[in-house]
């Protein structure tokens, strides 16, 4: 579905990643780890489109993006959905019209049903009764919800997470884990999540690619992971288990 | 095999069947029939899902919006039959069916709103006036009992209020001499005595708009950061994080401000006065064609030492004005970064009001009392 080929990238002279190479399936769940400022947001941002790599392709369907126009980017950006690590809220308009918003710029649905479906995501995360809120009024795991519910808002064929469950207590970060297969399942969305969370990735992934330095450490299933004798995949999955 | 709505004929209770996928067109189709049958008078409305092996968002939707619309004209409507994945999507926004409770909200009582107003300036003007006490503690009473002050930080406001506005200060007050003298040379041309024009400009200067340009200005430059950068570090919790620390969010963060624009706004009015003054010597100069020192001995003529002291005690009430209500913008407002364009608008508003107050006041205070 999409393929990354000896992508490189970074902001300005710095880079941040180097020669990266990786296929995405339809209908899986990929779960992006990796110790803190390694480079996943920018991985993610080069994905979508919002950052153009210094080198390498990424092709979706086959098709190459890096240097496509912006109107060809909006058009393939319709069937992605994204909810940014920051969440991205926009706090001048309610919780229901943030989700409307990516409803109202396609134009893909008729005028009256869009609070309809704006309030079906916000009650698919928890969240129904609190479309007339505005997002500054919200608790940070709250926040977070919301901005799954946009990312969802347009039906996506593939939705990027940035930390989904950063902030959240595990009985909600456990709830959005479900939510995301659940919505893989029915919807047969592609999802990739970028995760600290070893619980989360634990239930959703089907497979793990790990970054360290810039470069892939590790691609793979869970079980082969728990195999790998690489000290970098083994310093992030033995976690916790020290304590026997 | 097709893969279209299938809805039976007209009638009047038998079931809508629906097969293949429930898009948006076919939602649309959909809700064209229900709201068919509801027109015909139907109160109980099936649609068998059995045949269903999709839907999307928008086809849910429509189905929601069908179910609304029985349930508004007091019908009903049933949905039946759904399988594997349809089952589950549907299972899984159930809750959004309903459409939404209205927002909560108070009623209220135009009376009672009255009432509650102004407790609330009551108590704004009471924080306000903890806020000038705190500071004047911090500036000037605590630095005597040797709990410092932040020089740093002191000097860098002053830079930033004081140096850095004095060239607009001074170009507006001289542009503001120039249209004074103007005015009043077309008025005194009359009365043939347009050397008076030097004293009005300098008495005017002096008492009045020296102090009040300045003020203004000052407001929309430094009243307006104050709050600002306030209010943004009330909302990205900085405040919150002084405080954990033990800080004294008055002695960190006002008394360097309060300190700063004591000092700065009368001397920044002291070039203000000058440069005014001085629009009007340009004026009388250039265009009404008397000398130098024939201006200069008439200025000196009609301003007095309590005109100079009027405009001084103004500005430094001015100055305090627009620290105090900066600083208490700032750090009560709440939410998120959209709050703070709030705040900054409404304290340079307010400043400016107020300012114009006090000026009203310090001048019935001279009417009446000279
Ligand atoms: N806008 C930017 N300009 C310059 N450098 C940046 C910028 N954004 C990020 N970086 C740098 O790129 C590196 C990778 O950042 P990135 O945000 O991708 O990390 P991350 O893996 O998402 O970290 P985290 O888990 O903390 O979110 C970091 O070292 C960071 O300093
Ligand atoms: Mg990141």
């Amino acid at each position: 579905m999409i393929r990354v080929a000896g992508l490189s990238a970074g902001y300005g002279d710095r880079q941040v990643l180097e020669n990266i190479g990786f296929d995405i399936f339809p209908g899986e769940i990929l779960t992006i780890v990796g110790t803190s400022g390694c480079g996943k947001t920018t991985l993610l941002k080069n994905l979508i489109g919002l950052a153009a790599p210094a080198r390498g392709s990424i092709r979706y369907w086959g098709r190459e993006i890096t240097g496509l126009d912006d109107e060809a980017l909006n058009r393939l950006r319709r069937k992605i959905g994204v909810s940014f690590q920051s969440n991205a809220l926009f706090n001048s308009i309610s919780v229901a019209e943030n989700v409307a918003l990516p409803l109202r710029e396609s134009r893909a649905v008729d005028q009256e049903i869009i609070p309809v479906i704006s309030r079906m995501k916000l009650s698919l995360v928890g969240l129904g009764d609190t479309a007339h809120l505005m997002p500054d009024s919200l608790s940070g795991g709250m926040k977070k919800r919301v901005a799954f519910a946009r990312a969802v808002a347009l039906d996506p064929e593939i939705v990027f997470f940035d930390e989904p469950s950063s902030g959240l207590d595990p009985v909600t970060a456990a709830g959005l884990d479900r939510l995301i297969r659940r919505l893989r399942d029915l919807l047969e969305i592609t999802a990739v999540v970028v995760t600290h969370d070893l619980a989360s990735i634990r239930a959703i992934a089907d497979r793990v690619l790990m970054l360290a330095e810039g470069r892939i450490v590790f691609l793979g299933g869970l079980e082969e992971a728990d195999r790998s004798a690489d000290p970098v995949v083994r310093a992030f999955f033995d976690r916790g288990r020290e304590r026997k | 095999m097709t893969k279209k709505t299938g809805i039976d004929s007209a009638g009047g209770s038998e079931p809508i069947t629906l097969r293949g996928t429930l898009s948006l067109s076919e939602g649309r189709e959909l809700l064209e029939t229900v709201k068919e049958r509801i027109r015909a008078g139907a109160k109980e409305i099936q649609i068998d899902l059995a045949g269903l092996d999709g839907i999307d968002s928008p086809g849910a939707a429509t189905l929601i919006q069908a179910w609304r619309l029985a349930r508004q004209k007091g019908g009903r409507l049933r949905l039946s039959g759904a399988r594997g994945k349809t089952a589950a999507f549907l299972e899984l926004i159930r809750e959004s069916f309903p459409p939404p409770a209205p927002p909560l909200r108070p009623s209220r009582n135009p009376l009672a709103g009255l009432g509650e107003k102004g407790l609330v300036a009551l108590a704004e003007i009471r924080a306000a006036g903890r806020l000038v006490v705190e500071a004047v503690y911090w500036s000037f009473i605590a630095p005597l009992e040797g709990r410092g002050l932040r020089w740093k930080s002191l000097i860098g406001e002053i830079d930033e209020m004081g140096f850095k506005a004095i060239g607009i200060v001074a170009l507006i007050n001289f542009l503001l001499g120039v249209v004074v003298a103007m005015l009043s040379a077309a008025q005194l041309r009359l009365f043939g005595v347009q050397i008076l024009v030097a004293s009005l400009v300098v008495i005017g200067f002096a008492r009045e708009l020296a102090a009040l340009m300045t003020g203004i200005v000052v407001s929309a430059r430094s009243g307006a950061a104050i709050t600002a950068e306030l209010a943004a570090m009330t909302v990205f919790e900085e405040v919150d994080a002084l405080k954990s620390m033990g800080q004294n969010v008055s002695r960190f963060l006002i008394a360097p401000k309060f300190l700063a624009i004591i000092v700065c706004l009368p001397l920044l009015t002291a070039i203000g006065f000058v440069t005014g003054v001085a629009g009007g010597f340009a004026l009388g100069i250039f265009s009404l064609g008397f000398t130098f020192n024939r201006w200069w001995e008439q200025t000196l003529e009609a301003v007095t030492t309590g005109d100079l002291l009027q405009g001084f005690i103004k500005s430094l009430v001015f100055a305090v004005i627009i620290v105090v209500v900066g600083c208490h913008h700032g750090l009560r407002v709440k939410g998120g970064p959209r709050a703070i364009g709030q705040a900054t608008t409404r304290a340079v508003v307010q400043d400016i009001f107020l300012i114009i107050v006090a000026d009203l006041v310090f001048a019935s205070l001279f009417y009446f009392l000279a």
